[in-house]
């Protein structure tokens, strides 16, 4: 339970932070963008605008373009426009409208208002058809979807006369004068045109008109027809009806009804054809590189006058049924300007953002027609979707990031946790001074690691040197105060040598003040280090004075002392380094072999200082090199005079790491004695 | 003249008579005490002329510290002070010269030595207060630095520089060997038995200290590292 609530207390502080931190953050980044949309679109709608009254611009005065006449009807030439559109792509005459590319939205329809001729006034019979006109290519084709219930073919061989079967009327005024012609078939497939008179009944030439071709199909409500003609022959001046006569039955062969393209009281009238307008398309053709820009342009009778990109592409921009356009061009032909912001369904059913925008056309203070632009604000939301979108991922890599990190971190600190845990053992005792977990690691936790090795460490040789020091300490308490005490006794039997006995007895109490002078020491060393005061030393100097003074002290042993030749500073006490210097010295002589010298030599290397002692003599074997430094070394032989307590190398061991050094012990490779190795930091 | 008065400061009973037996033996009136509250109820009255005092007195284990600092409390710098004790590290040893004691000897010590020691340290008061003309076969000049081992007066550029008797003895013989003293040599002349080369260095430091207190540039004890210490006089 420890445990968890350890590893909970670990990272749930931070996390919980980090969290709300990347929430924030979150909130502000969706509030900036929704602000920053906002912007976007008040700046598209002004910029939309400013389009709409520039392209306005350019086609105020032009009533060219707009086949404006202020003379003409203004009724009649609603009523008797027909839209041709351009197609963009080939057509074949098959009687299926698919190869058009314009939608059924185009399309006009014709029914009983249009009726021109019915033989029962109350027919029961419903004759409707759609219209729609298109130009490509120097030539004029028409669709004609027919609503009749009954499709009877022309019969040649027992018929001459051409208005006995289903049929298309058409009247083209060619050269100021009205041409009739009659598109029949006698069965499906492509279509006889004949030039009639008036009468409808008879051909003038009795050839079929081969320039005029046309298919009829069949369809579930009646058939369809496709035909094409010359585009020249409509020529200037566009006027053009189209007109469906039926007839049901076969055998009496009777037109009943014929609807045409205008209503009926205009029967005798032709149709304008409104062109989409080269001019107005041209003048457009660099704005329709406009991204998910539409524009359209309308003549003051609502009809339209060039869409761009295309027909097809335009989404319906100038659809009657689009309500918020009509709108705006009411306004607009109403002489206001307008832009308005909504929502509508795409082709995709993704509600979409759309700006669109109207604006009058004038010629001097009339109104001509009106410019229509429209814009998705799509890649707007494209935009602010996929920015949030990533938003959203990089938070969530960065929580799962740093919760992966928490998640290591604490399981890192458990497993170095449990280790710690394991140093003691169940008596108290302390099992080992070396923590594995997390020992090469380059952060916070290595150095908890390697700062805990330390400390045990030091608690190791303590622990070593408290468990040790009884056992040493009875060895060389027990010969001064054996030799006392037989001093004592031998008072007793011969009283006459007591001069020589209390000198003896004397030697032994030094002994025994030597022994507690060094304990005393040894159990002080870390005190005493703590108030030295530290300067800045030259071990170059300090060695040299060193060699020179322990000669003198000990003229029987040789010393051999190589220089650095440069100052050697260091950070530490001098006295204090000098105590270290006679450990290790004293300890050299102690083990000099007979006719050996000590080699003292001083070394630099980049940052760090080296000092070597090092002595002719016997080895030290590995179970003492290993001990060494941790207190007590087993007992070798030592002199009355010099107790051997081995722990000069503890006191050193002490200093070394009071100047942030290092001591190693080593035996010679030669074998031919032992190496002392002091490494200090350089200054 | 009147017996001089020593306080003898000392929890272990044995130890405490075997001194002031001998003290008494050389003329002395002796008050032991064995606990801080005794010598201190009775110094808050009279202060004796010397004291010695142990520092660990039973559980109190700064005992002898507060009784000293008690004592320089009342009359700074005027009773002799002679701590006694058998903690014989640097640290207290500094501790306790600083907290004004004039001597800090460690056990075992002979009577031999103490009572030399009681002597010499009265001779200092002696002299202090007196400031008795000097006589000069115990009087030794060489450069700036005079001193007379009657009194343990000395004096640096003729300003008084006041060093406790074991100071005194290793000047005086700093100022004997031209070539240096070393830790043995020191040894000696401080006191018997064993002296550590780190309690040399603590005296040396404090002699250094109270120079340099009335000589700022004072340098003229010179380290031998390993050996010892060395006078260098202009």
């Amino acid at each position: 339970m420890k445990k968890t609530s350890f590893r909970l207390r670990i990272g749930r502080g931070p996390l919980v932070i980090i969290s709300l931190f990347l929430i924030m953050t979150f909130i502000l980044g969706y509030r900036y963008f929704q602000e920053m949309k906002q912007l976007h679109l008040q700046v598209q709608t002004e910029a939309q605008l400013l389009s709409a009254q520039a392209i306005a611009k350019v086609l105020h005065e032009r009533s060219d373009l707009f086949f404006y006449s202020s003379e003409l009807d203004s009724e009649w030439i609603e009523k008797s426009s027909l839209n041709v559109f351009h197609l963009r792509t080939p057509v074949t005459l098959n009687g299926y409208k698919d190869d058009w590319e314009i939608t059924d939205n185009f399309l006009n329809r014709y029914s009983q208002n249009s009726t021109l001729y019915d033989e029962e006034s109350n027919s029961s019979q419903s004759l409707a058809f759609n219209l729609l006109l298109g130009e490509r290519a120097e030539s004029l084709y028409g669709f004609v979807a027919v609503e009749d219930s009954q499709l009877v073919f022309r019969d040649p061989l027992k018929y001459r006369r051409l208005d006995n079967s289903d049929h298309i009327r058409l009247i083209i005024k060619r050269n100021g004068l009205p041409k009739r012609y009659v598109l029949v078939a006698s069965q499906p497939g492509e279509m006889t045109a004949f030039e009639v008179h008036e009468d409808w009944r008879h051909t003038i030439s009795g050839e079929p008109e081969y320039q005029i071709k046309a298919f009829l199909k069949p369809s579930e409500k009646g058939y369809q027809v496709e035909f094409q003609l010359p585009y020249d022959w409509v020529g200037f001046e566009h006027r053009l009806v189209v007109m469906v006569a039926d007839v049901n039955d076969s055998y009496l062969r009777q037109v009943e009804t014929v609807i045409g393209t205008l209503p009926a009281q205009w029967s005798g009238e032709l149709n304008q054809l409104i062109i989409l307008s080269y001019p107005l398309q041209k003048i457009l053709t660099g704005l329709d590189r406009l991204e998910n820009t539409r524009i359209c342009v309308i003549d003051r009778y609502q009809r339209v006058r060039t869409v761009t990109p295309s027909v097809s592409q335009s989404n319906n921009i100038c659809n009657k049924n689009n309500t918020k356009n009509k709108q705006l061009i009411d306004s607009a032909l109403a002489g206001s300007s307008q832009v308005i912001t909504y929502q509508r369904e795409n082709d995709q059913g993704i509600l979409n953002t759309v700006i669109a925008s109207a604006e009058p056309v004038f010629l001097k203070q009339e109104i001509i027609g009106a410019v229509l632009l429209e814009k998705d604000s799509q890649e707007i939301l494209t935009h602010q979707r996929k920015t949030l979108d990533r938003l959203a991922y990089v938070i969530i890599g960065v929580v799962i990031g740093i919760f992966l990190f928490i998640l290591r971190l604490s399981f890192r600190i458990l497993r170095l946790s449990s280790e710690l845990n394991s140093v003691i053992n169940s008596e108290g005792r302390l099992v080992k001074t070396d923590i594995q977990s997390e020992k090469n690691a380059h952060d916070d936790l290595g150095d908890l690691s390697r700062g805990a090795t330390e400390l045990l460490g030091r608690l190791g040789r303590y622990t070593h040197f408290l468990e040790t020091i009884p056992r040493t300490l009875r060895h060389e308490i027990l010969n001064p105060v054996n030799a006392i005490s037989l001093g004592l006794q031998q008072l007793e039997s011969s009283p006459e040598k007591v001069t020589e006995i209390v000198k003896k007895t004397k030697r032994s109490i030094l002994q025994l003040e030597l022994i507690v002078s060094r304990l005393t020491e040894a159990a002080h060393i870390e005190e005493a280090l703590a108030t030295d005061v530290i300067s800045t030393i030259d071990l170059a100097y300090l060695l040299r004075d060193y060699v020179e003074n322990i000669r003198q002290l000990h003229p029987a042993v040789r010393f051999n002392y190589s220089d650095l030749g440069q100052e050697a500073l260091i950070q530490g006490n001098d006295l204090r380094f000098v105590q270290l210097l006679d450990k290790i010295k004293d300890n050299a002589i102690n083990h000099l072999s007979k006719d050996g010298s000590i080699d003292i030599s001083l070394n630099c290397n980049g940052e760090w200082i080296i000092v070597t002692i090092s002595n002719d003599g016997p080895l030290v074997s590995e179970s003492v090199l290993k001990a060494l430094f941790t207190g007590i070394i087993p007992r070798q032989n030592t002199t009355v005079d010099s107790p051997h307590l081995g722990i000069g190398l503890y006191i050193a061991h002490h200093i070394i790491q009071s100047h942030r050094g290092n001591i190693q012990v080593n035996n010679r490779i030669d074998g031919s004695g032992v190496v002392v190795l002091l490494t200090l930091p350089a200054i | 003249m009147a017996k001089k008065t020593i306080a003898i400061v000392e929890d272990d009973e044995q130890q405490r008579s075997q001194y002031s037996t001998a003290l008494r033996k050389q003329g002395y009136h002796v008050d032991e005490y064995s606990n801080r509250d005794q010598a201190e109820r009775r110094f808050s009255q009279q202060l004796p002329d010397l004291a010695i005092l142990d520092i660990m007195l039973g559980q109190d284990l700064e005992g002898g510290f507060e009784i000293c600092r008690f004592i320089e409390q009342i009359k700074p710098r005027e009773v002799p002070i002679l701590f006694l004790t058998s903690r014989g590290n640097e640290v207290d040893e500094i501790y306790g010269l600083n907290l004004g004691a004039w001597d800090y000897q460690t056990k075992p010590i002979t009577f031999e030595y103490l009572l030399a020691r009681v002597r010499s340290l009265l001779n200092i008061k002696q002299g202090l207060a007196t400031e008795s003309v000097a006589n000069s076969s115990s009087c030794q000049q060489l450069g700036a630095l005079a001193i007379n081992s009657a009194t343990c007066k000395v004096t640096w550029k003729n300003q008084g520089v006041f060093l406790t008797p074991t100071e005194f003895a290793m000047l005086k013989r700093l100022l004997e060997c031209p070539d240096g003293v070393s830790y043995d040599g020191f040894s000696e002349a401080t006191r018997q038995g064993v002296v550590e080369n780190n309690t040399i260095n603590t005296h040396i430091a404090q002699i250094r200290h109270k120079f340099k207190a009335v000589d700022p540039d004072f340098n003229a004890i010179k380290t031998r590292y390993g050996f010892g210490y060395k006078l260098l006089l202009e």
